[in-house]
């Protein structure tokens, strides 16, 4: 049964958590449970911030607390389950992300403040945090990089917790559709990976090897 | 240890990464698992919290004003009813505004029902949502929520804030004593908190009018409800230098 994995290692590892279940939460906040709005926040936030971080660059967090205004306005509205209000959250967050980039588009200049992302040591300085920072905003950097529907895809599965189906529906396509643009944009991925110079500033080390790896189609 | 892998990655191994499973070390996996790593990121709390109160605080408020609204409609009519009881068509008066449905609906009968201010956001928000089975309750019709959002709360928080910023400067502390303020303090949770609150409302309201010379209004009649009538308003009457 576990064949495919035998060959590389036997050990599987659980590179994060499982999302937490919110539906008790959600009900209680539906019922006006502040605690309970609290323990939703919590969990959702970071990783919507993160989607945003990749839609909207330094904005995310302006979009984010937009998004939250809508979320603690409508969330009488809401049906559904945890991993439907993630997908739920996820589906106001992009749209008023997407509000912001219409709007910024209209103006001058400022584009791109994705690519200075990995260069902004985050705003708490604060010695322990700031490597992870670096890393998770190196990460998103490179995430970034992707065409937009792979950006989309990779992050609303692997920031957002949501599958397939659940990020198809925020992103009003077919579960095929995101899993395909998710795969290709991990390929692009470790491509992006092995040139010299993206590595991770902690953990993986700089030991990125350079032209060896064939690489596939070009995307 | 590096056991680079050329970027050939199945489908499996695409959806293992996907899920957070991975075996052995990757640099793919490090990536996706630093993208995933929660950290801080939660400065906004208490701001949405706030947001969050105050959704669930507006139903009440609003009460209160609708009730007064009654009352006043009240005392109005029923002058109004006096006025024609002492003329000769009393009777065939009353019975015609009962007819037309005026009598009732200004006594205060069917408007509870008639206008449920209370529900009235969540009523609107209903309207994303109104296939209960629906688990998506697609919000791009409540972002053109021209009727919800002006009807938001946060257009008279945010004019309350104003007015407390406006009064601030020269004593914060008395400018808070202004009965006035007692809802923006309760959002803000607390009188401690409200100059950080506010510093943070007016500072996300402040960039969304940068936008409007160009054509906000056309493309977003939503985003911008810090012009609605009902908020100016208050403020005037209350925060004030005049009073």
């Amino acid at each position: 049964m576990v064949a495919e994995s035998a060959k590389e290692t036997t050990e599987v590892r659980r590179l994060w958590a499982d999302p937490v279940d919110l539906s008790a939460a959600v009900v209680a906040a539906q019922r006006g449970d502040e605690g309970a709005f609290r323990v939703i926040y919590r969990a959702v936030q970071p990783g919507l911030l993160r989607y945003l971080r990749v839609l909207v660059g330094e904005d995310a967090e302006d979009v984010a607390s937009e998004a939250w205004l809508q979320i603690a306005r409508d969330l009488g509205s809401f049906r559904g389950d945890s991993d439907g209000f993630r997908g739920w959250a996820a589906t106001i967050a992009r749209h008023r992300a997407l509000d912001h980039l219409r709007r910024e588009r209209r103006r001058p200049a400022h584009s791109l403040p994705i690519e200075q992302l990995a260069d902004r040591p985050s705003d708490d300085d604060t010695a322990g945090s700031a490597l992870d920072a670096l890393a998770s905003d190196a990460a998103l950097a490179l995430i970034a990089r992707l065409p937009r529907d792979q950006a989309e895809a990779v992050l609303l599965r692997v920031v957002m917790g949501l599958d397939a189906q659940a990020a198809g529906r925020v992103l009003g396509k077919r579960a095929g559709a995101v899993r395909t643009a998710a795969h290709r944009g991990l390929r692009k991925l470790a491509k992006l990976l092995e040139r010299p110079g993206t590595a991770l500033p902690d953990g993986s080390g700089p030991g990125v090897t350079g032209a060896d790896g064939k690489g596939d189609t070009t995307g | 240890m590096s056991t680079h892998r050329s970027p050939r990655i199945d489908r499996l191994t695409a959806e293992r990464l996907l899920r957070g499973e991975t075996a052995g070390p990757d640099q793919l996996a490090e990536l996706l698992a630093a993208a995933a790593a929660p950290r801080g990121e939660l400065s906004g709390e208490e701001a949405a919290v706030a947001a969050f109160r105050e959704a669930h605080l507006v139903p009440a408020l609003q009460q209160r004003k609708q009730s007064m609204i009654k009352t006043a409609l009240l005392k109005f009519v029923t002058l109004k009813v006096a006025a024609a009881a002492l003329s000769a068509t009393a009777v065939g008066g009353v019975a015609l505004a009962t007819g037309t449905g005026h009598l009732p609906e200004s006594l205060g009968g069917p408007v509870p029902s008639a206008r449920p201010t209370a529900t009235h956001d969540i009523g609107k928000a209903h309207v994303a949502g109104d296939d209960p089975t629906n688990v998506f309750p697609s919000p791009s019709p409540s972002l053109s929520r021209s009727p919800s959002a002006s009807r938001s709360p946060s257009p008279s928080l945010v004019g309350l804030c104003r007015a407390y910023q406006a009064g601030a400067g020269d004593n914060p502390g008395k400018a808070l004593e202004n009965p006035a303020f007692t809802h923006l303090i309760t959002v803000a949770g607390g009188r401690d908190k409200v100059a950080a609150y506010c510093a943070d409302r007016l500072k996300t309201r402040g960039k969304a009018p940068a936008s409007r010379p160009t054509g906000g209004p056309k493309d977003h009649p939503n985003g911008k409800p810090e012009d609605h009538p009902s908020g100016p308003p208050k403020p005037d009457k209350t925060g004030g230098p005049s009073h």
